[in-house]
């Protein structure tokens, strides 16, 4: 996240804290700065509050054996945000639950299709509308609109060049004005 | 508190990024004892870690008793005698009160030991 170097600068010295002594409280101290972030991201892009906790909780393990490998280059959110989705496209390949969640979600997409809704008659809610999206989409949207991190920060977490994040943006809203039937000239 | 979006300045703000920004902004969630499970789940698998570290090096050990004390009586055979008599370790000392209460004593040490390395 972009724009707060003091708490950048508070970040960096407790994981060089949890670094240098495996310092635990230290650990607590940066899920509590952040845990919000991370849940919030994960229950976008699952839709579903438990499985997206159970994620978020096991997002923190992964990062506690990965924090050495944080440079300290970026925002530490923006780091712990691609340990997120790193673990939610891990999970999203062993467990079966979270078929079923995509599942359900596919359902909701087909019923949308058929339906096609108008934005400015029905406001979809946000899961209506992240359903239209693939996986990806869904991660990159959540992390530009919601967690507020800049194209850049979300190339580092998702692995993906600057030019194709704007790329993945730009075809995300095609998307979404196409499902909703949004007009031009009232949603850009 | 609802999330603060500033990355759109990275393009040109458009009315559908109006609209996506309201329906994307979330409320910020209450920690409710989130942090504390998961540092708690932390300190669990670490001591589960040292447990089996402790466990697999006490039973390695366990395993590697007898032999050991066949080939250091063994080789002892092969020296000259005081060097011999010093190395002949009786075989039922692996059964004998002392040596199970100085096992149980070491892997006691062990685990600290594992302990102070992890902190």
């Amino acid at each position: 996240m972009t724009g707060n170097r003091s708490q950048d600068g508070e970040d960096h010295f407790l994981v060089a804290r949890v670094v240098a002594s495996h310092d635990v409280d230290a650990f607590g101290e940066l899920i509590r700065r952040h845990q919000s972030h991370v849940r919030n991201f994960m229950r976008k892009l699952t839709g579903d509050v438990s499985a997206a906790d159970d994620l978020a909780q096991d997002a923190f393990m992964h990062a506690w054996d990965k924090l050495s490998t944080y440079s300290g280059k970026g925002s530490f959110v923006g780091w712990l945000l691609k340990v997120a989705y790193t673990t939610f496209l891990q999970s999203k390949r062993k467990s079966k639950r979270y078929t079923e969640i995509l599942d359900e979600a596919t359902r909701q997409n087909a019923v949308l299709s058929r339906g096609h809704a108008t934005l400015a008659e029905e406001a979809p809610d946000l899961e209506r509308l992240l359903a239209v999206l693939s996986d990806e989409e869904r991660a990159v949207m959540i992390m530009s609109y919601s967690c507020g991190l800049s194209h850049r920060e979300i190339g580092e977490a998702t692995g993906q060049p600057v030019g194709t994040v704007k790329s993945i943006i730009h075809r995300s809203k095609d998307k979404i004005r196409t499902s909703f039937e949004l007009e031009d000239h009232k949603y850009g | 508190m609802s999330s603060k979006i500033i990355n759109m300045a990275d393009h040109g703000k458009d009315a559908l990024d109006e609209r996506l920004e309201q329906l994307f902004a979330a409320d910020a969630i209450a920690d409710d004892g989130f942090s504390i499970r998961v540092t708690s789940r932390l300190k669990r698998r670490a001591w589960l870690r040292r447990l089996i570290l402790g466990g697999a090096a006490a039973l390695g050990a366990a395993i590697a008793f007898r032999p050991t004390v066949e080939l250091v009586s063994l080789v002892s055979k092969l020296l000259p005698g005081p060097v011999s008599s010093m190395l002949d370790i009786p075989t039922h000392w692996a059964t004998s009160p002392q040596v199970l209460v100085g096992g149980v004593l070491l892997f006691g040490l062990l685990m600290f030991g594992l302990g102070l390395l992890e902190d």
